[in-house]
């Protein structure tokens, strides 16, 4: 008879790492082929020993796991216990239980909402400032180009239609300072575009970073064309698409909200925001190409 | 419509970022962003807790060139969407 042991997945996101323990075989070579990417060699700043339930219920799975998260003394819980944790801040580890359906097929995106916060308390921990973005990342000419949308507004569209450039992620790239050491939520120095493990529709996402060039908010349109928008309204929509800055220890409050709004503010300040109008075909890039052109002209 | 002599004043519990000359602020409950363009900018940049609707309407049309009527009804409109979002209340 063989027991079960505990097994390490490392998740790298950005320069943060983090643990995942589990019992079970497999559950390393399952996660890697998950992510897309082989467990990390490197400390994980954040361990947290996953537990699975089976339960004979049919839970509702939220779509955010940030507005139902009730946080309690050392901890939080999800959802009737759909999601039950204790984490410590001080040492970065904790226990993470949860049902069996949220792992199920495409509710683990909903699942890795939790590794978003946990790489928020991996960064808070190592003074890490890389912040979050729901978008497509794409590479193009070894330029960075962020993609911002809600649901629907087209990012995964946007990476199938960039299959032939460097497709960082089509659900949530990570943007970066340049400089090294740079305080968390203050995005100093140059702006870069960083993929991200975390998965959206798009099935052939790579690694990598590139320089942040521009950012198109996407727009449905009938015909391909970039056009200006009121920084007002485009930091208010950047904010919205900003991953908030919710480790594991915290809830989601004013102050997080507002620490999304200044890493807008500082983006629409130091990078060209556009409105991309697109249609489903690859003729934007003839737009951006364009674009790009004119405004390095 | 606002009584004109009503004196509109700032909730102090929001967050305001001036972007030049538009702003975008953060509602009450921290979950919502709204935005003013240039003309809504000038108008919050009038509301300082002493001065009331019909001296705002006379800057509007000082600044903007525009008819009383006008600068009326685009205060009046723009202040009861802000009295409805929680970012200013009207006093007596």
């Amino acid at each position: 008879m063989v027991e079960d042991r505990y097994e390490e997945f490392r998740l790298r996101v950005g320069d943060a790492v983090i643990g995942l323990r589990a019992l079970g075989p497999q559950y390393v070579t399952s996660m890697e082929s998950y992510f897309q990417q082989p467990s990390d060699d490197a400390e994980p700043d954040v361990i947290l020993t996953l537990s699975v339930f089976d339960h004979t219920d049919q839970p509702r799975i939220p779509a955010s796991l940030y507005t139902v998260k009730e946080t309690d003394t050392g901890g939080f819980h999800i959802a009737d216990d759909l999601v039950r944790c204790r984490f410590d801040p001080a040492t970065g580890t904790g226990e993470l239980s949860v049902k069996a359906a949220l792992l199920a097929g495409r509710n683990m995106r909903v699942f890795e909402q939790l590794l978003m916060q946990a790489y928020h308390s991996a960064a808070r921990r190592r003074g890490l400032p890389g912040q979050l973005v729901h978008s497509a990342g794409v590479i193009r000419d070894g330029r960075g180009y962020l993609f911002v949308g809600e649901s629907g507004a087209g990012k995964s569209t946007v990476a199938e239609l960039s299959s032939d450039h460097h497709v960082l992620n089509d659900e949530i790239v990570m943007v970066t300072p340049d400089l090294a050491g740079g305080l968390a939520n203050n995005l100093s120095g140059d702006l870069s575009l960083r993929g991200t493990p975390f998965n959206g529709f798009f099935t052939g996402k790579q690694p990598g970073s590139a320089p942040l060039v521009a950012i198109f908010l996407l727009a449905h349109g009938p015909a391909h064309r970039i056009r200006g928008v009121p920084r007002a309204e485009a930091t208010a929509q950047i904010t919205s698409q900003i991953v908030p800055p919710v480790g594991l220890e915290d809830a989601l409050d004013g102050k997080a909200t507002a620490a999304t709004l200044e890493t807008a503010i500082q983006l629409t300040e130091r990078v060209p925001v556009k409105i991309l109008e697109f249609r489903p075909d690859e003729g934007f890039w003839t737009a951006i190409d364009e674009y790009t052109r004119h405004t390095e002209g | 419509m606002a009584s004109p002599h009503r004196i509109p004043v700032r909730n102090e519990d929001i967050l305001v970022r001036e972007l030049g000359k538009e702003t975008v602020f953060l509602s009450p409950d921290g979950r919502t962003i709204h935005t003013l363009d240039e003309v809504g900018t000038f108008i919050w940049a009038q509301i300082d807790g002493r001065t009331d609707l019909v001296q705002i309407v006379a800057e509007i049309c000082r600044v903007f060139a525009v008819t009383e009527a006008t600068a009326a009804a685009d205060l009046d409109e723009l202040v009861t969407e802000m009295v409805h979002k929680g970012l200013v209340t009207l006093q007596s």
